[in-house]
């Protein structure tokens, strides 16, 4: 058995990391810009404090005549690093180096970022010395896997020059706008200074001090800032701090409503360097009315760089962050509650939203909390507090009980408006309140039953009733009720509506399907609605007392119709056609 | 969302904003109703499928098998006018989630299991797409029952090349997990999912729904007597937390449910209650899910193995539980009898028209616990 080795097709490579693995070949930069930053580290680590003394770490770009150099003045390499770590693809300097000391220190791991440049440039030129050797030296790098590596025969400080002249369509990548811009992007926080000199001008990129981790940090500073980088005037910011994934940041609340489903761009940086845009699994998904900017020292990059892995310091970084906002909530209620007021005009659905995830939030907001009911808006407080029994009912029942709820000044919450019923859920646990949802018993004990005598009365004309509405497959049944001018109440639960659905399937399926939804339709039990006339109301009295059967039967069928349309429930069997036809038949005998 | 016809737009405008479930899925089926007054052929498929949508992803599947007949008739009545069909690609993806889920309603025998199929790929070769993800499900479906048919439509499925009617990577990778894990063979499952598990590999349902079977797999193996090493229970434990989260917060997966009260009852006991508490009428809100169900009911049946040798247990349950009593107070017996029952015909069910014992199995497995089996 012989052994071999498998070759690597370089070019192939750079195909799929552009195609595959880099968003965009601007990532040139980021990638490059690591390499730099990592370098000064490892030579902070590998120098005495005598060593250090008068240094300090920096980055220089130099745009000349379309070629790009960036410097270093790093640890630099030796010529049998050289060989190792820039001409073997994944090898990496920080390779040896275990997870905590990667975590904590640097910020490249895979040993594949100096490969990005070749999408933007056919050759990359590295002159390097490294602090342990007098010798610099010269290696030039080409996509078809080939390298030259010679002694540089000129003086050379310690540390890196990376010399790139752009390909023919890759021009713009290297236009001092674009490089700035870049800059920027990647490094705006960078511990380092990042200097640009182009056009005959040098200035450095980036901050000195993280804006939000300056002493005595003024807030209108931090908005500024925020509107620096997401041209949004925020309502306030939230210094946010995580140990777990050695966070710091800024969290800026938007000034204006937007949809709980949003996912929020957040700028998260590793180690000062910018990894994602998108960033929105650092923050809990409550967070939606926040965007943030987070440098994170800790956290574990993909290869790509350009989001990180969903682990357990992901997770509990994800947990302080969001403690950090809620933190700040309670305590602008506590502290500043007209800032407060004007915070819930604009998140209420934020905070409906945070109130269910979490429990600390929920005690705190609750009572600020608004409810759509019969009896107006009523906060949480009052819901929690009130002697009335606390019944809810989704959007399409709420539309049609709600007339009989009010008329009966009786309380009715509507459950349509986004997360009502989570909301009523917590607040039923935590104040141990029974709230039900509206049923055919809670409806039946607003119908009040009519006496036996009056029941009496009935009988003709609850038969004549069934008779006309037999086509109709609904239940009839006579009652007492308030409003009194509301002739008949039609009420469906949700077993009838399935059944109704199951049928209808049924009915319409051909025979693919047929089987199957018998055997739904075999489970599910028959359940028809009714239809409650109100012995209140003054023309179902007299239809009771009336002894003309076809003119009950109109009348009955006309009102059955009629609470249809006004429920707004579907027509299914030309009820519409009849309504018109029995009209015009009373009509014609009142003339 | 909007709709530029007023009557629609009066319904479903602030539907983007109402909870997902039945309030989206009410508003859904008067747009339906209202399309199919008028028949508004565009609007009549695509409230459908915005029905079928809502109702699989937040659990409400019967919803869907029960639109989607129509959705398919309209569909084939628009291409016989107009040798046009609208929303096929959408339509067809919701073909292929039906017979996805098909394997979890009992309702659902072979040989209707085999029309929908064949139905399936004609449909779909017809619009230029492959099979692929129907192959994968049908591997599925036949695992426990036709092991070799099961094999031969896995085989197929790896033969075919994806396509864009196929699921994205980490779907495919969690489905290879679990008919992998399904037919015994742990580490090339392990190996399919590890993407899944590190994290590099997601969706809107995975890894949670990944994680949810692994630990019904750990579940299965230490109620059979196995050793379950302390790395792994580790790993469940994270899992576990994260799934909770989703299904608490989020109101997802919650189909999966029964499965994370089963790994809470064996591997975690303290905190089954809590969980329970948080899903006081699970099984009235899935009376038509019978594989929600089920694993509901296995899991209720363990805690209350747990319980101990007790009549009556106290607990406070909230007023939507089917067995609520104001004073707290519960009969064991009867609790655990009402869950047995439940699990016992669902898993016949599957039996019977599946030829599935797997459900069967596991039924067994949990009936011969005697005590609770973290003591």
């Amino acid at each position: 058995m012989s052994d071999y080795r498998f070759k690597v097709n370089l070019s192939g490579m750079i195909e799929i990391l552009s195609d595959h693995l880099y968003s965009s070949p601007d990532v040139y930069i980021r990638e490059l810009l690591q390499n730099a930053v990592d370098a000064v580290v490892a030579r902070k680590k590998n120098s005495s404090a005598a060593e250090l003394q008068g240094y300090e770490g920096s980055i220089d770009v130099y745009l000349e005549d379309n070629t790009l150099r960036f410097i270093d003045n790093g640890i630099g390499l030796t010529d049998e690093e050289i060989h190792k770590f820039l001409s073997i693809i994944g090898e990496s300097s920080k390779k040896q180096l275990n997870e905590a000391a990667l975590r904590s220190d640097y910020i490249g791991k895979f040993g594949i970022g100096l490969l990005s440049c070749f999408m933007v440039s056919n050759e990359i030129v590295v002159k390097t010395r490294s602090i342990r050797s007098e010798d610099a030296f010269i290696w030039i790098g080409k996509p078809d896997g080939t390298y030259t590596l010679d002694k540089y025969g000129e003086p050379h400080d310690p540390g890196t020059e990376i010399i790139l002249t752009p390909k023919e369509d890759c021009l713009p990548y290297f236009e001092p706008d674009r490089v700035r811009e870049l800059l920027l992007h990647y490094g705006q926080i960078l511990p380092y200074p990042i200097n640009l000199h182009a056009e005959g001008e040098s200035d450095r990129i980036n901050f000195q001090v993280l804006p939000w981790e300056k002493e005595n940090v003024d807030k209108s500073e931090l908005l500024e800032y925020g509107y620096d980088m997401f041209r949004t005037k925020f309502f306030d910011a939230v210094i946010l701090k995580s140990e777990s994934g050695d966070a710091t940041g800024v969290a800026f609340i938007l000034p204006y409503q937007v949809h709980s489903s949003a996912k929020q761009k957040h700028l998260v940086y590793l180690k000062n360097m910018l990894v994602t845009e998108k960033g929105d699994e650092i923050l809990p998904d409550w967070a939606f009315f926040t965007r943030c900017i987070i440098n994170s020292q800790n956290l574990r990059p993909t290869a790509s760089r350009e989001g990180f892995y969903n682990d357990e310091v992901l997770e509990k970084t994800r947990i302080e962050l969001g403690r950090c906002i809620t933190d700040h909530l309670v305590q602008m209620a506590r502290d500043n509650h007209q800032l407060f007021e004007s915070f819930m005009r604009i998140h209420e659905l934020a905070i409906r939203s945070i109130a269910c995830a979490n429990d600390e939030m929920f005690d705190t907001f609750i009572d600020e909390l608004y409810f759509h009911t019969t009896k107006g808006y009523l906060t949480g407080r009052e819901l929690r507090t009130t002697n009335e029994d606390l019944v809810y009912a989704d959007i399409s029942e709420f539309k049609h009980l709600s007339q009989i709820f009010m008329a009966q000044n009786k309380l009715l919450i509507d459950a349509g408006y986004v997360y009502t019923i989570e909301l009523l859920d917590k607040l039923s646990v935590k104040y141990d309140l029974a709230i039900t949802r509206v049923s055919v018993d809670i409806i039946d004990d607003m119908l009040v039953d009519i006496s036996p005598r009056d029941a009496e009365t009935c009988v003709d004309f609850l038969t004549i009733a069934e008779e006309s509405l037999k086509g109709y497959k609904v239940n009839v049944d006579i009652k007492k009720f308030v409003p009194s001018d509301m002739a008949a109440f039609y009420y469906i639960d949700d077993d009838v509506m399935l059944y109704q659905q199951v049928q209808n399937a049924l009915n319409q399926s051909e025979d693919v399907f047929s089987g199957m939804l018998a055997e739904f339709a075999s489970a599910v039990e028959e359940a028809y609605p009714t239809v409650f006339f109100n012995f209140n109301n003054p023309v179902i009295r007299n239809l009771i007392n009336c002894k003309d059967r076809k003119l009950i039967s109109d009348i009955v069928t006309v009102q059955y119709i009629q609470t249809l349309l006004i429920g707004d429930f579907p027509l299914r069997n030309n009820e519409l056609g009849t309504l018109n036809f029995k009209l015009l038949d009373l009509f014609d005998r009142c003339i | 969302m909007s709709d530029t016809h007023p009557d629609y737009n009066g319904i479903v405008k602030n539907v983007d904003i109402m909870p997902h479930g039945k309030a989206r899925i009410d508003a859904y089926q008067k747009c339906i109703e209202l399309a199919d007054k008028h028949k508004d052929r565009d609007r009549q498929i695509k409230y459908r499928l915005l029905l079928m949508d809502e109702s699989c992803h937040h659990d409400d599947t019967l919803q869907a098998y029960l639109v989607f007949p129509v959705l398919l008739k309209i569909s084939d009545e628009a291409f016989a006018e107009t040798g046009d069909r609208p929303y096929l690609y959408k339509t067809l993806w919701q073909y292929k989630w039906l017979i996805e889920d098909a394997r979890f309603f009992y309702q659902i025998d072979q040989e209707q299991f085999e029309k929908l199929v064949q139905d399936a790929i004609v449909r779909f070769q017809n619009a230029g797409y492959n099979a692929r993800s129907i192959y994968m499900q049908a591997a599925q479906f036949y695992v426990y029952s036709n092991p070799a048919k099961a094999e031969e439509y896995y085989r197929q499925y790896l033969a075919t090349p994806r396509d864009d009617m196929s699921d994205c990577s980490a779907c495919e990778s969690n489905s290879e997990f679990l008919y992998l894990l399904s037919k015994g063979r742990y580490l090339i499952a392990m190996h399919k999912a590890q993407a899944i598990f590190e994290g590099r590999r997601r969706c809107a349902e995975v890894p949670f729904i990944t994680y949810t079977h692994y630990m019904l797999f750990m579940a299965r193996r230490k109620l059979s007597g196995e050793q379950v090493s302390e790395d792994v229970m580790a790993m469940m434990k994270d899992y576990a937390s994260k799934c909770r989260r989703i299904m608490v917060s989020e109101n997802k997966i919650l189909e999966e449910v029964g499965k994370l009260l089963m790994y809470y009852a064996v591997f975690d006991p303290s905190k089954s209650l809590g969980f329970i508490q948080r899903f006081p009428d699970f099984t009235e809100a899935h009376r038509y899910n019978p594989f929600a169900v089920f694993y509901f009911a296995l899991g209720m049946m363990l805690f209350i193995k747990g319980i101990g040798d007790k009549e009556t247990y106290k607990m406070k349950m909230d007023p939507r539980f089917r067995f609520y009593n104001p004073d707290n107070t519960y009969n064991v017996a009867e609790m655990y009898e009402f869950y047995r029952a439940q699990a016992e015909k669902t898993a016949n069910g599957f039996i019977e028209s599946q030829k599935n014992d797997s459900f069967r199995k596991l039924y067994d497995l949990v009936i011969s616990q005697e005590v609770p089996v973290t003591q």
